[in-house]
């Protein structure tokens, strides 16, 4: 009868993979995955760096048109819930089931937090007229935050299933690879934000 | 029943070296501190004063801004996705995507803003659109058209 062994997520350095066959296939996918989402998002930056020049000719700058202030505390909302997901998967990993899983409920809710703001900011943009339509900067500027926050819907999604498993009992010590794949999604999020936020709002 | 307890052993709780290797909740609030205070000085940064005194320097903004973001990206990469403390194949495969989203923004910007190196003026380029305007209301008043044929 052949024995199945679940596979070893050792993360410390004297037990370090010497080969692919010990690594956890599941976290090899989602790093492979951000890697081509670095790709993803790199094209629409591209795009808007592209037509950044002609967009300034003929309208005004970001900071004419946005709400630096307000952003910033978007960016603080989204670096927060970095903090709270990484702190849900450190509390499921030493088998502190409740504590994981509202900071798990937390990192959702300041999720939800900051696509209630970006979706202010997309109302108030186009109140003033820069729409997909008839902007140059409203498309580059939609375009990229917009599937910016398509990425953080699905990040909540997740999360809240997540965290319904996790108030089942269903992580522990010796099984956590669920939040920590949600968390290297999640924490990619961040970073892609991090990215828009300086070279879209403040440059 | 052997097998299964062994396949438990297997699947169950981390050992006690493991445990101890995971950083403390209290590392990763202390990257957090680090990560709000570096996004605070982006955007002192890219406000005035702060923005006059850069720019006037003959420093372009995207210089100090960028420096910014690079730092707080790493620092989330590194520490709070746990790239340091992973296997270097993680490393490996996310940093062939980034390289070459890099690689992507800088070739198109290369290949597609070389004409914008150019100045623009652009009081003359709004005076050739209101030109244009006039001409052509004008030869739709008279009658004519641009190409001249009938």
């Amino acid at each position: 009868m052949a024995v199945v062994t679940a596979p070893h997520t050792d993360l410390s350095m004297d037990h370090a993979p010497t080969g692919l066959e010990s690594l956890d296939v599941r976290k090899l996918g989602m790093w492979t995955f951000l890697g081509s989402e670095c790709v993803f998002f790199g094209s629409l930056l591209a795009m808007y760096f592209v037509y950044r020049p002609m967009m300034f000719q003929v309208e005004h700058t970001p900071h004419e048109i946005l709400n630096i202030p307000f952003t910033g505390i978007l960016a603080f909302i989204l670096l927060m819930s970095s903090l709270t997901m990484v702190l849900a998967l450190s509390a499921l990993q030493h088998d502190h089931r409740r504590t994981g899983s509202i900071w798990l409920l937390a990192t959702a809710f300041l999720g939800m937090l900051f696509l209630g703001g970006q979706a202010i900011e997309f109302s108030k943009i186009a109140r003033e007229g820069y729409t997909l339509r008839n902007s140059m900067f409203g498309q580059g500027f939609l375009i990229l935050t917009g599937f910016h926050g398509t990425h953080v819907f699905i990040g909540i999604i997740w999360l809240l299933s997540c965290f319904m498993k996790a108030v089942r009992g269903g992580f522990h010590s010796g099984n956590y690879i669920g939040p920590e794949i949600c968390g290297l999604y999640w924490h990619f999020v961040d970073v892609v934000w991090v990215a828009i936020f300086t070279l879209i709002y403040l440059v | 029943m052997a097998q299964a307890s062994a396949l438990h052993t297997s699947a169950g709780h981390a050992d006690d070296q493991e445990i101890k290797t995971h950083p403390k909740p209290r590392f990763y609030i202390s990257i957090f501190f680090v990560l709000l205070v570096v996004t605070i000085a982006e955007v002192i940064v890219a406000q005035d004063p702060l923005k006059s005194m850069v720019t006037d320097m003959g420093v372009p903004l995207l210089i100090p801004l960028f420096a910014l973001a690079l730092f707080k990206g790493l620092t989330i990469v590194m520490f709070y996705m746990h790239l340091k403390m992973d296997s270097r194949v993680f490393s490996a495969f996310f940093m062939v995507g980034l390289i070459l989203a890099v690689s992507m923004i800088v070739t198109f910007m290369g290949l597609f803003t070389a004409h914008y190196r150019l100045p623009f003026d652009q009081e003359a380029w709004r005076q050739s659109l209101e030109e244009g305007a006039t001409s052509s209301s004008a030869s739709a008043a008279t009658g004519t058209t641009a190409g001249g044929g009938h």
